[in-house]
């Protein structure tokens, strides 16, 4: 009886801790401020008041990027207004500010830069030539498909048919050539005709800028990118054959992504020095598409301003006007408009909170 | 809105049953074999930090099936779940996630004592398999959040038989061997493979041997039964509660609360 009663007892409190229930925790950290902290890491820091922005409307834009209640799969919120870090918050770990982030399709405005810097670099003669001049064995037998220039392929306007939902993962996981997969697709328009968004394309940039240069993607960004921004602890994502991703895959640290935006509103330039053309930044920034918002792999918004995108809401906002830099990460995998309507409104609060 | 009562009808039907029950009638521990079917409601909660620290919840029909092996001093029991609960977390108002399921679980155990002619108590092993694929359809539309283990433990039975044709039971197992594979953490590649052969694959990476300080998995039922000697019928509820923090993954809990019957043909 002793030992049953024993038994028992312990069950009984098992099943008690079982039965309160799974708690559920606080998504973000409280808010404590938005002021940059000094790392060392070649970021000057400033203060909103400094550099010309309102820091009311920053400490309530910052103030709902904690809040528990909106924007719950916001991340990190980085400003930057004349060469100067101004403000920064990590809403989820402040640990993040030190680790790679997923920038899904900003990936394809790093590819942009890079096919900039390979014309600067004379291992591209003219976005206007045929892709089957750089990549023919990776063509098939359509004939039509040898008219796709790198203009098309930039532009989004190649004609291949690729559904990001089902081609995407194919892509990822397929073990032959990642060209030929793009290009063995069927072509469902004319190319250069009209705007038709994928992830298929840059894989095709990638192709080429190894093909000219004897180097991954990743290779040439580490050399006449990365390096010359410090920026060191990055993540880039290769295929089964050995090229890099051209449309997703690279991690940066936010730090690192608003390096990227400093470059771009800087119009080529970081720390006095040339890393890509700013007539390239110029073309990249030019609506190349029938809907005029597409440049090359950039979104071009009203009034000059444009930006690198990602999935889930990783952003580089560049607008040169105001020599001003918004840097937005988030959940890379998550629907936006399901759970954080409205979030890319905290970027343009912070554009309104530009004073001078 | 859901009506109760044409559920709670059901249930109430399928207890009382024919009044043929007799002494005689009523078996003894020694039975036949049965096969069983269990239905019910099922409530789970998820919080899988490989994700986010938030709680998903939601409740969903239950649907189990198992065999019986009644002894004059032993018992054993198969069971198999396949279930699908749909979940959402508190910033969600539509169900995007769900969490599927997937067990098998054997349990023998042997009298060890009794206490009176009412009380026994059996004990035992148990050996189960399960499998379960989260998939946070707003969170995270490109990765799957995965707990499989294969495990050993210890179970146990307390069987109370004080009013005639009846029965109470409690039985709990606690799995203290286990093979498990978790997701790494932080998930460092752009889309998982949805082929079925990588899914299968992909539940059955990093597989490691644990016991439990990292893997709790606590299965306790409490069934009350009448018996008959063509059909028995039981009230259940069970709890499982399993918790999981792997040293290259992060911590997952899942706290299962189902109430439901079973009819043993």
């Amino acid at each position: 009886m002793h030992s049953a009663h024993k038994l028992a007892a312990r069950v009984s409190l098992l099943l008690a801790v079982a039965a309160c229930g799974i708690t559920d925790e606080d998504l973000k950290l409280p808010y404590t401020g938005y002021a940059p902290e000094a790392l060392g890491d070649g970021w000057m820091i400033s203060t909103p008041e400094a550099e010309g922005l309102d820091p009311e409307r920053l400490d309530d834009v910052y103030g709902r990027l904690f809040s528990q209640e909106a924007y719950p799969t916001a991340h990190s919120l980085l400003v930057v207004r004349h060469g100067r870090l101004v403000a920064e918050g990590y809403a989820r770990d402040p640990g993040e500010r030190g680790r790679p982030h997923h920038i899904q399709s900003a990936t394809k405005s790093i590819t942009s830069i890079l096919t900039g810097i390979a014309l600067d670099q004379g291992l591209l003669s003219s976005v206007h030539t045929p892709l089957y001049d750089f990549i023919p064995e990776a063509f098939d037998d359509d004939p039509a498909k040898r008219g796709i220039t790198l203009f098309h392929v930039l532009t989004m306007q190649t004609g291949l048919e690729f559904d990001n939902d089902v081609h995407t993962v194919k892509l990822f996981h397929s073990t032959g050539s990642s060209l030929e997969y793009v290009l063995h697709r069927n072509l469902v328009f004319t190319p250069g005709t009209s705007f038709y968004y994928h992830d298929g394309n840059p894989q095709l940039v990638s192709g080429v800028l190894q093909a000219v240069s004897g180097m991954t993607e990743e290779q040439l960004a580490a050399q006449y990118l990365f390096g010359p921004l410090g920026i060191e602890d990055y993540r880039w994502e290769r295929h089964a054959d050995g090229l890099t991703f051209g449309a997703f895959g690279l991690w940066l640290r936010p730090r690192d992504m608003a390096k990227i935006g400093l470059m771009l509103v800087q119009g080529g330039t970081f720390g006095g020095e040339r890393i890509v053309s700013s007539e390239w930044i110029d073309e990249a920034r030019t609506p190349h598409t029938p809907q005029g918002d597409y440049g090359y792999y950039f979104w071009l918004l009203p009034e000059g301003v444009f930006r690198a995108e990602g999935h889930g809401g990783q952003i580089i906002h560049v607008v040169q006007r105001d020599d001003l830099v918004v840097v937005l990460t988030a959940d890379p995998y998550s629907s936006t408009s399901s759970l954080s309507p409205g979030m890319y409104g905290l970027v343009d609060e912070i554009v309104a909170a530009v004073r001078e | 809105m859901t009506k109760p009562f044409p559920a709670l009808s059901l249930v109430l039907a399928v207890l009382s049953g024919p009044r043929s029950l007799g002494a005689q009638e009523e078996p003894a521990r020694a039975s036949s074999d049965a096969f069983g079917v269990e239905a019910g409601l099922t409530s789970l909660q998820l919080k899988d930090k490989v994700l986010n620290p938030l709680r998903h919840s939601g409740t969903f029909v239950w649907l189990g099936f198992f065999h019986e092996r009644p002894r004059a001093a032993s018992a054993s029991r198969l069971d198999f779940q396949a279930l699908f609960n749909p979940v959402a977390s508190r910033y969600e108002s539509e169900k995007n996630s769900f969490a599927a399921n997937l067990r098998l679980a054997f349990r023998h155990a042997r009298e060890v004592t009794t206490v009176g002619p009412d009380l026994h108590l059996l004990l035992g092993g148990t050996a189960e398999f399960f499998s379960q694929v989260a998939y946070f359809g707003d969170w995270d539309d490109s990765h799957a959040y995965w707990l499989t283990a294969y495990s050993l433990g210890p179970s146990g039975i307390v069987d109370y038989r004080r009013w005639e044709g009846q029965s109470l039971t409690l039985q709990v197992s606690l799995p203290v061997l286990a093979l498990v594979s978790r997701p790494a953490a932080p998930i460092l590649h752009k889309v998982d493979n949805n082929e079925f052969g990588s899914i299968v694959a992909k539940l059955h990476e990093n597989l490691s041997f644990t016991s439990v300080h990292e893997h709790l998995s606590l299965d306790a039922t409490a069934r009350y039964t009448r018996h008959s000697a063509r059909l028995g019928r039981s009230l259940f509820w069970r709890i499982s509660y399993l918790h999981n923090s792997m040293r290259h993954s992060e911590a997952v809990d899942a706290l299962r609360h189902t109430v439901g019957v079973s009819v043993v043909f």
